[in-house]
């Protein structure tokens, strides 16, 4: 390396003006900053608290109406609760046996009337009739 | 690049103006330079550093690190707004028209008077210098930048760099003993 190429290094040491340095310092981090997000991001960041904030009110309206619908069948609607009551089944069971009783009843004392008409009016009775 | 570089690098990103500063103090000499032997007035330096470090920290978000260092983005900036202000003002500079107060070196490191005008007619003689060769001259010379990175802001290859290298010597050596004659021979 020669004079000239030593010479050269010297100048590292130019420095810049200690106020200049500040006060570009000053100016430059007063400034705003540009933004790099890209426009999808910035769509996306525009909407997704819109987005989020309708979804979870409309998911929160739907659970609280199912919730409802549930409950008022259970607990709302007596009918349908009663159903689920054991005494109340048990009458309805006994009913039901009352009213297979009576039908079976009506459809004897038919059958026997039938006859006694047919024994009145000489009418010849069948085996079946007969053993009645 | 240096870890805590990294993360200075990473916070500025982030709009830490702190983070940003400790990058500019690091960094505004080296700019400074490139820029001052790119131009005439100190002034003019002044400004096209100020608005190299505005653009680096409006632009920051922007930075990538793709595996060179920071300050080759910083010089390539740098190197964008000297041209853009070729553009707009061009100024043919003679060596008459250096003044050694352009310098304002540490009158501790400038022994003699003779010494300082030594320094002004180098810088005299670099400035007639094609761009190209002043650029490589600066960065090797003076900032004592490794030939890959400066490869990288002059968006060269290394072995281009050397040739420039060596041709932007060989040219300075020329301009400087051919201006001066056999008095500066002696340097």
């Amino acid at each position: 390396m020669d004079n000239l190429e030593k010479n050269l290094t010297r100048f590292k040491k130019i420095e810049p003006d200690e106020i200049f340095k500040s006060r570009s310092r000053a100016i430059i981090l007063n400034s705003p900053q540009t933004s790099y997000r890209s426009n999808f991001q910035t769509f996306l960041n525009l909407i997704t608290p819109k987005v989020l904030t309708i979804g979870s009110v409309t998911a929160s309206v739907a659970l609280l109406i199912g919730a409802l619908s549930i409950l008022g069948n259970h607990l709302l609607n007596p009918s349908l609760a009663s159903n689920f009551d054991k005494t109340n089944i048990d009458k309805e069971i006994e009913e039901f046996n009352f009213q297979f009783a009576q039908i079976e009843y009506y459809q004897d004392s038919a059958k026997k009337i039938e006859i006694a008409l047919k024994k009145t009016s000489d009418v010849p009775l069948s085996e079946e009739e007969l053993s009645l | 690049m240096l870890e805590a570089e990294k993360q200075h690098i990473d916070n500025a990103q982030g709009g830490d103006k702190e983070a940003f500063s400790l990058l500019y103090d690091h960094y505004l000499p080296k700019i400074y330079r490139y820029i001052l032997f790119k131009v005439s007035k100190m002034e003019e330096a002044e400004d096209l550093t100020h608005e190299v470090f505005l653009s680096a920290w409006q632009n920051i978000g922007g930075y990538k690190h793709k595996g060179f260092p920071f300050s080759s983005w910083l010089y390539q900036i740098a190197r964008n707004a000297v041209i853009d202000s070729y553009r707009t003002s061009k100024k043919n500079v003679q060596i008459e028209m250096v003044s050694e107060n352009l310098l304002k070196i540490n009158p501790t490191e400038s022994d003699t008077i003779d010494n300082d005008m030594e320094l002004a007619r180098i810088r005299g003689a670099i400035k007639l210098l094609k761009s190209e060769y002043q650029d490589v001259l600066i960065m090797r010379f003076i900032e004592e930048l490794p030939h890959e990175e400066i490869a990288t802001v002059l968006g060269k290859s290394q072995g281009a760099v050397r040739i420039i290298q060596h041709r932007a010597l060989k040219e300075l050596k020329s301009i400087y003993y051919g201006q001066f004659g056999e008095k500066f021979n002696e340097v």
